[in-house]
């Protein structure tokens, strides 16, 4: 993974740290304080102006208690209601549903 | 960085990137119109001299950096820049610091420390090169020799603070709009947890 300014790089890494922090309810001063941190670092890592070392990201990992790919990836995320509600947006059936008992 | 300077004890926010570098431009401009006033009143040197270490050690750690060690235990009296040598200082705790997380440079803060210097490298060797051209044209006085030595002395009075404050300046410079100090925590969701 690289280090350093994605921008710079060429190589973005996109993550999905603002919906993770958003979900717990945490401040980007209260993540940057968990993880040893700059809180404006944690503004670079969320808008993906920043790579984060293996280091921060198996950190990030820990806190968050997900694995590294449910937090970064190469390509950017499917939103969320993309991936609940498939393609169609808010008409279409949750896939849970579909999958149930008719 | 910090998203605010003290000047006189009055704290002036500068988390715009428009207002930090107008802040260097203005820092830089007053630095050539005072040496160049200095060397135009005495044509020895001296005052100029005397410009060139004002801004180096009063002013530059306007900027931060590279700090003076009294500017090292007082936050409010630091410059914008966190210390170079920050880390280094806390392991050692040859400092008693209030605040180690203002301090202490993360791992994206020594990318870009890193990153300035090497650019600033690149400039002070241009600096250098430029004034050994000019005390001594290599190409058999192909280039006149100047008879003003004064401007070799000058360029290196200028590479003498810019070794100082160019690395400080340039993160300055480049790091975008910054976001204030205090956020809003955001509410917790409710449904659902990315656990």
């Amino acid at each position: 993974m690289p280090n350093g300014d994605a921008n710079a790089n060429g190589d973005k890494i996109f993550n999905r740290i603002a919906v993770l922090r958003a979900e717990r309810g945490l401040s980007r001063q209260d993540l940057a304080d968990a993880l040893d941190v700059n809180y404006q670092t944690i503004g670079f890592l969320e808008r993906s102006d920043y790579a984060p070392s293996l280091t921060l990201a198996f950190a990030l990992s820990d806190y968050f208690g997900l694995p590294i790919e449910a937090i970064f990836s190469r390509q950017p995320f499917r939103p969320l209601s993309e991936q609940i509600y498939g393609s169609n947006g808010a008409n279409s059936v949750p896939a849970s549903k579909k999958e149930g008992p008719a | 960085m910090k998203t605010h300077i003290n000047l006189f004890g009055k704290p002036i926010d500068m988390t715009s990137r428009t207002r930090r570098r107008r802040f260097i431009v203005l820092f830089y401009s007053s630095f050539a119109a005072l040496e160049a006033a200095a060397w135009f009143w005495s044509p020895n040197g001296n005052e100029a001299t005397t410009v060139m270490l004002l801004f180096t050690f009063l002013l530059g750690p306007l900027l931060g950096g590279y700090l003076n060690r009294a500017q090292y235990v007082r936050s409010e009296d630091r410059g914008l820049v966190k210390p170079f040598a920050g880390n280094e200082i806390l392991r050692r705790r040859r400092f008693k610091v209030s605040d180690p997380k203002e301090f202490r440079n993360d791992e994206r803060e020594l990318t870009r420390r890193d990153r300035a210097h090497y650019r600033a490298y690149g400039v002070l060797a241009g600096i250098i090169t430029l004034a050994l051209i000019l005390y001594d044209p290599p190409v058999n006085h192909a280039i006149p020799v100047l008879t003003e030595r004064r401007i070799v002395f000058a360029l290196l009075q200028a590479g003498y603070l810019l070794a100082f404050t160019l690395p400080a300046a340039i993160i300055i410079w480049t790091e975008p709009d910054l976001e204030p100090d205090s956020e809003e925590r955001p509410a917790a969701a409710t449904l659902s947890s990315a656990r």
